[in-house]
């Protein structure tokens, strides 16, 4: 998102992504899975990602804390972690930043935890920078901070294995392996994707509680626009690899600017008005991502497009304050 | 568990009772005389009816085989008739070296083989991976005698680094070592390349699930990860493994113990079998029959104990 | 799978193509083709007679009349390593053509039969299978005279039940497939329903199995017959050549060696080979180690 200068006095973002383009080498060709993707997360606040599967928002968050695979590279663009160049980093100092001032909680809580490994041992093991703490001090952090997630008795838990809890409990530990340090940064990808509803909502209000005690940001990924909404301060939009809007909360969801946006607020189920016979749906597939066409990448899709989305890639057009959108429709909207 | 526990072991003993009841048929409906064909034709009168007073011939098969169990579980595998000392005896005097022989072997196995296997995970094709794992596929094929016969030739006669035959003065420890190295060598070598590709398997499938990814977003150190997250959870298999080697160990034992001119239950077999001493053959290949049939309900209740997941489950 | 390799000429081609990928696999059909070579015409190549004594020429260093030297009777090494590939292959290949058969009919059996058959068969299998290889073999060969007609009954008894196990899970779990149910309401008699419509889909992996047992089959051949206990002298075995050689390992080394290079030749080739066909066959196989 780019802020109109007068906001930028006093801005300190805890994450900067600058013109951002990944790329995968598969043996059926390049995917370029992201491109020229801007996003900021000032310090204090809850980003929302928002995309359906195979828009990178996954490829994003692994980029941010480099945990890539080996087939990925960057082609370009800067990744700004309180003011730290992560491009310019070495392996050895990007793994003594994770982990420790930013972390990331993974989707699938049945298989992200060490399942031979008691959680407490695990929860020492993050604590392996502290010279300064015993055992025993890191494993009363440890159950301190269990504690505060929700686990009951968590003394006893420490020396339980993974397999012995559920996986909203799963999930828990893991948001607490990940605050352990008290991070700047805590990137969720689709934390709750896998639980149902009513576990969906607790880790909500979890997280929710959890910024406001330990002033983490958060950097949240989702598909689902229903809890980006209840938590999250700013959301981006993310279609195939770019970023296609961007804004505070309440203008993307009242006011949403790109076509994509617009289309998808109007197939969340929650949002219908009226009854319906038949869910909306937005025609056509995502794009291949190994043939990147050179106009705008929802062209395909989009009901309003016209002459230049074709062959035109269009700007990034800033409306109100920090919200813009990429879209041809808009230009006129800025010059007016 | 205990019960998961008694049920294997049970299974083993049922394989053991099993075991004897083949042998012993294979006595009786083979052509000629049990006596003839347990002693060889080379025994004496006195020795023929010493031998059949033991083993009852004269009574129904099936009071015969009662006997001989009965003897068995009291530990008596009867007598050899040339020494005239109890079979039991002469297997217990001869085994722990065979023990001794076959842990060097599985230790160069572990030592060696581990260690290899985990390297060609994490440096994937790199020339020590490929070498190791056309070495692996070679030493696993080539028959361990003939390891031993070479390995004797170049080291022990030709260098002469290595003492040719024996186990070494018994009071002697370090002598008793230097004698260990080679046979020990030839007997585990196929092992070390066959646990190399094992290990790497098993490394390069728990190095790609989810929580070893986990484990490096919190920044853990990449040693840590290999050592202490991925390789505890892919050495598990490798131990029911080394059970199941126990039997091909055993059987490559009689080679080397032969080769080295080593002390042995091999050694004992083969000595016997030439001379036509069935009871002692048949007490000794019993006792390894049992080695074998209860390594491998240890080896699962080994695994069992140590993946916490099956643990909880008790 | 089995059924998408192209018949005549294809065959070969696309057998070329895949060799050319693997070069321990065509290494091992290089080493295989030289073996059966050896086996095949062998004796009839060979420049003296393996069993012919000439004790005034004993103990000669390899030269190039004796391309491996002579032994302590005076014969040729070289010829009797030739002569001996043809018991290797010959012992080796019979036996384990006539576990697959045994093995075959026990699986099928163990596996369609009723399960009080299966079970007894199973124990069977499992207790034949607890003795290790070589110690099974001395204590059959103690109770019969060693022939080469025991030593093909001890390597039959010891695969076996690898080969019975192997038969009976494929044929348990092809038992209850739908098809097999629609035969036998049809009114497909037991025998029927398992030569023809069971046996066809079970047999494949167990060629391939078989074949990687070759090796170890050879070498047990050798082995025993290395510890006096397998084919009588003065058939030229290379577990024969190699015993009496390693009497006189100081001074006439070359026995030795000459004796245990066709063993390696030969365990190599066919177990690069039968990892090349395997992995080309099927490489699910990769699981069963």
């Amino acid at each position: 998102m780019a802020l109109p200068a007068e906001a930028q006095a006093g801005f300190d973002p805890v994450l900067q992504v600058r013109d951002l383009s990944i790329g995968f080498r598969t043996p059926r060709g390049h995917v370029a899975a992201l491109r020229h993707v801007n996003l900021d997360v000032p310090r204090g606040s809850i980003v929302g990602v928002v995309g359906e599967s195979g828009s990178g928002k996954s490829s994003l968050a692994l980029a941010i804390m480099g945990l890539m695979a080996g087939n990925a590279e960057i082609l370009g663009g800067d990744i700004l972690f309180s003011g730290i160049d992560l491009r310019r980093l070495s392996p050895a100092g990007l793994r003594h930043l994770r982990g420790r001032r930013m972390t990331m909680v993974f989707q699938d809580p049945m298989t992200s935890l060490n399942p031979v490994r008691a959680i407490g041992r695990q929860m020492i093991d993050i604590q392996y920078r502290e010279q300064n703490l015993s055992i025993a001090q890191k494993r009363r952090r440890s159950a301190d901070i269990l504690r505060r997630v929700g686990l009951p008795d968590p003394e006893q838990q420490l020396d339980r294995y993974c397999h012995q809890f559920s996986g909203g409990m799963r999930q828990r530990i893991a948001i607490a392996m990940s605050l352990l340090e008290e991070p700047e940064l805590l990137i969720a990808d689709e934390p709750t994707t896998a639980l149902d509803v009513t576990l969906e909502a607790q880790i909500i209000q979890l997280l929710r509680d959890l910024r406001q005690e330990f002033n983490t940001s958060i950097l949240f990924i989702s598909h689902n626009l229903g809890v980006v909404a209840e938590l999250c301060d700013h959301i981006v939009v993310l279609y195939a690899g770019e970023v296609v809007e961007s804004g505070p909360v309440r203008e993307i969801f009242y006011r949403p600017a790109h076509p994509y946006t617009q289309a998808l607020l109007a197939c969340d189920p929650a949002r219908l008005d009226l009854v319906q016979r038949e869910l909306p749906t937005i025609a056509g597939d995502v794009p291949n991502l190994m043939r990147v066409s050179v106009g705008c990448v929802f062209r395909p899709r989009c009901p309003r497009a016209f002459a230049p989305c074709t062959s035109v890639p269009p700007p990034d057009v800033a409306l109100e304050v920090a919200h813009q959108a990429r879209c041809h429709l808009l230009t006129d909207k800025r010059d007016g | 568990m205990l019960i998961y526990a008694l049920q294997r072991i049970g299974l083993a003993l049922l394989i053991c009772l099993t075991s004897m009841c083949l042998l012993f048929a294979a006595l009786h409906v083979i052509p000629g005389d049990p006596v003839t064909l347990m002693l060889g034709s080379r025994a004496t009168p006195e020795m023929r009816a010493r031998l059949q007073h033991e083993m009852g011939f004269d009574q129904p098969v099936p009071v015969q085989f009662a006997r001989f169990l009965g003897r068995v579980a009291e530990g008596d595998l009867g007598t050899d008739m040339w020494t005239q000392r109890g079979v039991t005896t002469i297997v217990l005097e001869n085994l722990p070296n065979t023990l001794v022989l076959i842990g060097a072997a599985l230790g160069w196995a572990v030592l060696v083989g581990i260690p290899l296997g985990c390297y060609s995970a994490i440096r994937r094709n790199s020339w020590i991976d490929r070498l190791t794992a056309i070495l692996a596929v070679g030493t696993i094929s080539i028959p361990s005698f003939v390891v031993a016969i070479y390995a004797l030739l170049l080291f022990a006669v030709t260098l002469n680094w290595f003492p040719v035959i024996g186990a070494g003065d018994p009071g002697d420890f370090g002598d008793q070592v230097w004698h260990l190295v080679l046979p020990s060598f030839a007997v585990g070598l196929g092992w070390v390349g066959y646990l190399a590709r094992i290990v790497r398997a098993s490394m390069l499938e728990v190095m790609g699930e989810h929580h070893i990814r986990t484990a490096r977003a919190f920044g853990l150190p990449e040693a840590k990860i290999v050592f202490h997250y991925a390789l505890r959870i892919a050495i598990l298999p490798t131990v029911t493994l080394l059970a199941l080697a126990i039997g091909g160990l055993l059987s490559s034992a009689v080679f080397a113990e032969n080769i080295f001119a080593r002390p042995g239950i091999g050694k004992l077999i083969v000595d016997a079998a030439n001379f036509r001493n069935f009871p002692v053959v048949q007490g000794a290949v019993l006792t390894t029959v049992a080695l074998f049939a209860l390594a491998m309900p240890i080896a699962d209740l080994l695994v069992a104990w140590l993946d916490p997941r099956v643990r909880s489950t008790f | 799978m089995v059924s998408e390799i192209p018949a005549g000429p294809g065959f070969l081609r696309m057998l070329g193509r895949r060799l050319r990928g693997d070069p321990l696999g065509l290494l091992g059909l290089v080493l295989v083709l030289l073996v059966i070579f050896c086996a095949v015409f062998g004796p009839s190549l060979a420049p003296f007679n393996p069993l012919k004594l000439a004790v005034l020429d004993r103990f000669q260093s390899p030269s190039w009349t004796h391309l491996f030297g002579t032994d302590n009777l005076g014969r040729d090494v070289f010829s009797r390593v030739l002569a001996g590939t043809r018991i290797a292959l010959g012992v080796g290949g019979g036996s384990i053509a006539i576990a697959l058969s045994i093995g075959l009919l026990l699986g099928l059996v163990a596996g369609y039969g009723p399960r009080w058959l299966d079970n007894a068969l199973l124990l069977l299998f499992d207790s034949v299978y607890s003795f290790p290889t070589v110690m099974l073999g001395l204590t059959v060969m103690t109770l019969l005279n060693p022939s080469i007609g025991t030593l093909v009954l001890v390597i039959v008894v010891i695969q076996t039940p690898a080969y019975s196990r192997l038969i009976r899970t494929a044929t348990l779990s092809i038992k209850t497939s739908e098809y097999i149910l629609a035969v036998r309401s049809l009114g497909a008699s037991p025998p029927r329903v398992l030569l023809v419509h069971i046996l066809p889909n079970v047999i494949g992996p167990l060629f391939i199995i078989a074949s990687m047992d070759i090796p170890s089959v050879i070498a047990l051949e050798a082995g025993l017959t290395y510890l006096g206990m397998g084919i009588p002298p003065p058939a030229p075995s290379w577990g024969r050549i190699l015993q009496e050689g390693f009497d006189s390992i100081r001074d006439a080394p070359w026995i030795v060696i000459a004796g245990g290079i066709p063993l390696i030749i030969t365990t190599l080739g066919f177990t690069f080979l039968g990892e090349a066909l395997r992995d080309w066959l099927d490489p699910r196989l990769r699981r069963i180690i």
